[in-house]
């Protein structure tokens, strides 16, 4: 499938006036056929459940997987006073408008609608919203490398021992990163952990505008259940902007049974140019300068 | 140093007033590095592997290396950074003359995609052009380059499997990608060759301009030198373009002591903003002395 301002625009963006337009084209320019729905998937190249699986191999979740599926969160603890005045900055894209009112009034700033990068955690958040995606972990030299569909982008989570940084962008300490700095370990034979922090504050956490701070500090915690289910559990922990720490993304994976996965990009000459002769021209505001 | 969007006004639009000013900034932090504690999480240019290090490892490319655009004097090779092509036919000569590259017509002037959007560069470009670091890894059906410039990742499938035949007509259901289709296999033991085919056409097969279509066979053959040397050459076959194959370069690569490279990015709203306050207001002059990255 032809996917990239379909994906970037009904994903992320989530604006219905624009994604007749976006069908519209991916069907002129490519009337190629998808890839047929095989039996016994319940979604392209994901197994069907139960097959049944079998028992999860000890301290392995390397392969690709499907996600994140079945998604939820906790309830968002009140922000700080910091966090709150970040937050107002945002602005949105949300279906039917932006999440401050009309769209012809509030110029959304969202860096994504130019094809900023996600960054870490809202890549894997951007998956839920377009139902379409997933990751591929890899063992490598004392690592662990997680590769994601959207974007063609990577993370690596190293697990030498080393502690992370203590305050990026101070004096001799490393830069902040839009996918920030990992370590990783084992707790138990069937989870993987991952503490991240040192985060390009640019990039928000969510397709919402909920900021970060560049100290924040994220866990993951992927559980594999079995040899097909893989879950998740993300929890942020940034007493700048939150005042109790955050369970913002509970979610499943799945086996991805063919392991390959499509290329999926966010083109940004062709989300500049959908801002600038649909967008804005519809009466639908678009602020990207960086800040 | 802090890379983003210095990184793109530098390597991309290649303002030369900018470059100094970066290449100021290496050098304070060169001359840092030695006296100050290190960070586990950061690249020191000046921290190289010293010698070959021992005989290169069988079959084995594995680890994150220096590329030549890396800062740890990692030799240039050849024709990589300003490739020569062959003789083009009227098809490939047209397309070329369509692309107005940033040396000749300056950020104001050119067409390239990745310079005025930071589209992707697609492959075979981002093997070619700003080859800062990469890291290989491997699973058991496959081979991953994972490239510092823009993060993005490269699969080729090393499971025996054949490369789609014709991309182009849509007869294998296939789209073109930009980093197109790849499977690989070690022709012995110090040397993994990559076979790619199903190319997005939207990009440039280099940064000079050149076209390349959705069928062109590009092959990469990686050798490992020894320990701390690996040496890529990269070759196109493009029939419907060019009339002989297109040599894209040899490259060096240098193992990485601490397997560390930076985040190296380029921003599509930075070069928007750049773009318009300073590229385009200054305009081009097609008789100016060539810019070079």
């Amino acid at each position: 499938m032809r996917n990239r301002l379909t994906q970037v625009i009904l994903g992320s963006l989530a604006v219905f006036a624009i994604a007749s337009f976006a069908f519209g084209q991916e069907q002129q320019a490519r009337p190629r056929p998808r890839r047929q729905l095989q039996p016994g998937y319940v979604a392209e190249g994901v197994p069907e459940m139960p097959n049944p699986p079998g028992p999860a191999p000890k301290h392995d979740i390397s392969g690709a997987w499907v996600g994140p599926q079945n998604v939820s969160r906790d309830a968002m603890p009140p922000m700080t006073a910091a966090g709150e005045a970040k937050f107002k900055q945002n602005h949105p894209y949300v279906q039917g408008g932006t999440r401050d009112g009309d769209p012809k009034e509030y110029a959304s700033n969202d860096p994504f609608i130019v094809c900023d990068p996600l960054g870490f955690p809202r890549d894997l958040l951007n998956h839920a919203v377009s139902s379409r995606g997933g990751m591929i972990f890899l063992p490598g030299l004392n690592r662990m490398f997680i590769m994601f569909e959207q974007q063609r982008v990577w993370r690596e989570v190293w697990m030498d021992g080393r502690e992370l940084p203590k305050d990026v962008d101070a004096k001799g300490a490393p830069d902040s990163r839009y996918y920030g700095y990992s370590v990783g370990h084992w707790d138990g034979d069937n989870t993987f952990v991952i503490d991240t922090t040192g985060f390009d504050q640019r990039a928000w956490l969510d397709e919402n505008g909920h900021p970060k701070s560049k100290n924040a500090h994220i866990e993951e915690r992927y559980t594999r259940a079995d040899q097909y289910n893989l879950q998740l559990v993300a929890t942020l922990d940034d007493p700048k902007f939150y005042t109790k720490p955050w369970v913002f993304l509970k979610a499943n994976y799945y086996w991805m049974k063919d392991q390959d996965f499509e290329e999926t990009l966010c083109i940004p000459s062709e989300g500049i140019e959908y801002r600038d002769t649909l967008a804005r021209p519809s009466g639908i505001s678009a602020d990207t300068s960086s800040k | 140093m802090r890379n983003l969007l210095a990184g793109v006004i530098v390597s991309v639009a290649a303002v030369l007033a900018l470059s100094s000013a970066a290449i100021a900034q290496t050098g304070e932090s060169q001359s840092n590095q030695t006296s100050k504690a290190k960070s586990p999480w950061k690249y020191y240019p000046m921290d190289r592997a010293v010698g070959p290090g021992g005989p290169a490892p069988k079959r084995d490319l594995s680890g994150t290396w220096a590329g030549p655009g890396s800062g740890a004097a990692v030799p240039r090779g050849t024709n990589a950074q300003d490739p020569t092509a062959p003789p083009m036919t009227p098809l490939g000569q047209r397309l070329f003359d369509m692309h107005k590259p940033i040396g000749k017509y300056s950020p104001a002037g050119t067409n390239d995609p990745h310079t005025r959007y930071c589209d992707p560069f697609g492959f075979p470009q981002n093997m070619t052009d700003e080859i800062r670091g990469i890291t290989i890894t491997t699973l058991a059906d496959r081979t991953f380059i994972l490239i510092q410039y823009m993060n993005i990742w490269r699969e080729i499938w090393t499971d025996g499997r054949a490369l789609p035949t014709d991309v182009e007509s849509g007869k294998d259901g296939l789209d073109p990608r930009y980093n197109g289709y790849s499977v690989g296999h070690w022709e012995d033991d110090y040397t993994f060759v990559v076979d790619t085919t199903g190319l997005d056409p939207n990009t440039w097969a280099t940064k000079n301009g050149y076209p390349h279509t959705i069928n062109a066979h590009v092959q990469e053959r990686f050798h490992r030198d020894s320990k701390n040397d690996m040496t890529l050459t990269m070759t196109m076959d493009d029939p419907k373009l060019y009339t002989k194959q297109f040599f894209l370069g040899e490259q060096h690569f240098r193992w990485i002591p601490n397997q560390m490279f930076d985040e190296f990015n380029c921003i599509p709203s930075q070069v928007q903003e750049y773009l318009k306050e300073m590229g385009d207001p200054a305009g081009y002059d097609l008789h100016a002395a060539p810019q070079r990255r």
